[in-house]
């Protein structure tokens, strides 16, 4: 995946389009572990802000007026 | 011939070997009888090699008359069934592999047999290291030789099984997250995750840039004897790096006296310790004082993030590696397996490179502690048994990884010695972690709290009706 999964409709479309073919019982089996490893990943991007301050790129588009001629 | 010989160490079999009072081929026989005789319940082994072992026997048994001195001519050993064995299939506990023998040994495997040793077959593990252990999964999991009313904790849980059990003298496992470390810290063995790729990786189904190849042995010149036979640089390992190769046997005598080692109390305060690990692991560090050590506590907060970070890459690394057998083989694949894969599946490649981001954060406080201190101490677990690691909740967050799973991701070398016995009965582990290629000091440190105790000397009572439950 490029792009994560927001809801358990796209998580499900994601699955048939992946063409596995889980069971329903399955679908809501995983679908907690998916939210549940997005939150580790999300603690891993505060980490990183905290350790080694902003993304520059994220605090140059997020500066008032944003990105440079935009 | 005494069955006592299947507690032995690897020195001691040498030297019954050298002293003609029992041959490879008698102590392979022993062992196969004590497997057909005690595995039914403990289900350590998925393939018994019983025919190759007594040829590798009789092979040894004449390298030995003829001179051969190496350490390990003749020793029985178990190999994780995730390494791949020219000639005996390598299923890694999969029906997608259930069928599969490969032509070409592992690297490490390949390294054992030059050295002489006897294979006796291929242990447990969960499906592919990466699920949570199901009865129905290809061979149902192991239990705990200690007390049977408990799993073995994995995923070289039948690695750990075989050497605990005596069905083997010394086995080999792969740890990505602490799964040579947290069955040897839960069987009372000596299990070391080495430098990165400081053992080569070739020929294990666990590629990824975390997993290593350990041993698990009874003591830690055992340990000493293993590594200097299975560690070196190997270019087809394309993470291994030219060094030095040492002889971990050289100081493994010396005494810790004057060692700094070092203790990030602030981060077992904050991990959820169980109260007699807690007090195995102080015992211990009162006796390394005792032994001239200097204890120091250490701070280390970015500690807490490993956890995590272990996690999102691991994920990530087997969901790469699996992708294309999950689609084809998705009907093969047991209940656990297919779950834990296709999870990863979602994670985003921003996901995988900050985890990278906290790895490097981690490694380099690591690395700045260990210019302070010699050795990072810690216990092995936080827990004392697989069911309490394997707690929804607790599982879902690695708990039961916390101490081990931050070396993995950092690459230093980690091992874990026994320190005590719960309640249960079930061993406590200590870990020691330390500079990378400084294994030798690693295996002084341990050696010098083996010589002060006994926890190392004692194995599970079993007999014919199989282990105590």
């Amino acid at each position: 995946m490029s792009v994560r999964v927001k809801t358990f409709d796209e998580f499900r479309a994601a699955i048939a389009a992946m063409g596995l073919p889980l069971t329903d019982q399955e679908l809501e089996t995983v679908w907690p572990m998916v939210r549940d490893l997005y939150e580790q990943a999300d603690s891993l991007r505060r980490t990183v802000e905290e350790l080694l301050g902003p993304n520059p790129l994220t605090a140059a588009v997020d500066r008032p007026g944003g990105l440079p001629g935009g | 011939m005494d069955d006592g010989v299947a507690f032995a160490s690897v020195e001691e079999v040498g030297r019954l070997y050298r002293r003609s009072v029992v041959s490879p081929v008698e102590l392979t026989r022993t062992l196969l009888a004590r497997i057909e005789q005690l595995d039914v319940s403990l289900h350590g082994y998925i393939t018994v090699a019983a025919d190759r072992a007594l040829e590798d026997a009789d092979v040894a048994q004449r390298r030995l008359a003829h001179g051969d001195r190496h350490p390990l001519v003749g020793v029985p050993f178990a190999l994780k069934d995730s390494l791949a064995t020219s000639g005996i299939r390598t299923t890694a506990n999969s029906r997608v592999l259930e069928h599969w023998i490969p032509r070409r040994d592992a690297a490490a495997v390949a390294r054992l047999r030059h050295a002489g040793v006897v294979i006796l077959g291929k242990t447990n593990l969960n499906e592919f290291g990466w699920s949570l252990p199901r009865e129905d999964d290809l061979c149902p999991p192991p239990r705990n030789p200690w007390n049977a009313r408990y799993a073995a904790i994995g995923s070289s849980s039948g690695s750990g099984v075989a050497v605990s059990a005596g069905l083997a003298i010394a086995a080999l496992g792969t740890d990505g997250g602490g799964s040579v470390r947290l069955p040897a810290g839960q069987m009372g063995l000596v299990g070391i995750k080495p430098t990165h790729a400081w053992i080569s990786r070739v020929g294990s189904l666990h590629r990824g840039s975390l997993s290593n190849i350990g041993p698990l042995v009874r003591t830690t010149r055992d340990m000493a004897l293993v590594m200097n036979t299975l560690t070196g640089y190997d270019p087809e390992d394309p993470d291994a790096r030219p060094h030095d190769s040492p002889d971990h046997l050289d100081g493994i005598e010396d005494g810790v006296a004057g060692l700094r080692l070092g203790v990030p109390w602030t981060y077992i305060d904050a991990v959820p310790v169980e109260a007699e690990v807690r007090a195995a692991f102080e015992t211990a560090l009162g006796e390394y004082a005792r032994l001239g050590a200097s204890i120091r506590g250490v701070r280390m907060d970015v500690l807490a993030h490993a956890r995590a970070a272990t996690f999102v890459v691991l994920n990530a690394e087997h969901y790469a590696a699996h992708e294309a057998a999950l689609r084809s083989y998705w009907a093969l694949h047991g209940g656990s397996a297919r779950l834990y894969l296709t999870q990863a599946a979602f994670l985003s490649a921003a996901d995988y490179l900050i985890a990278l981001d906290v790895r490097r954060l981690v490694a380099q406080a690591v690395d700045s502690v260990l210019r302070d201190v010699d050795i990072l101490a810690m216990p092995t677990s936080p827990v004392v048994t697989a069911e309490a690691a394997r707690q929804p909740g607790a599982h879902r967050k690695g708990i039961n990884a916390s101490f081990t799973a931050p070396f993995n991701l950092t690459g230093h070398p980690a091992l874990s010695i026994p320190c005590g016995m719960s309640a249960v009965g079930l061993p406590i582990g200590l870990q020691l972690a330390g500079r990378r290629y400084d294994e030798p000091l690693l295996l002084r440190a341990a050696r010098a709290y083996e010589r002060a105790t006994s926890w190392h000397t004692r194995h599970p009572l079993l007999d014919a009706t199989g282990p105590a439950a």
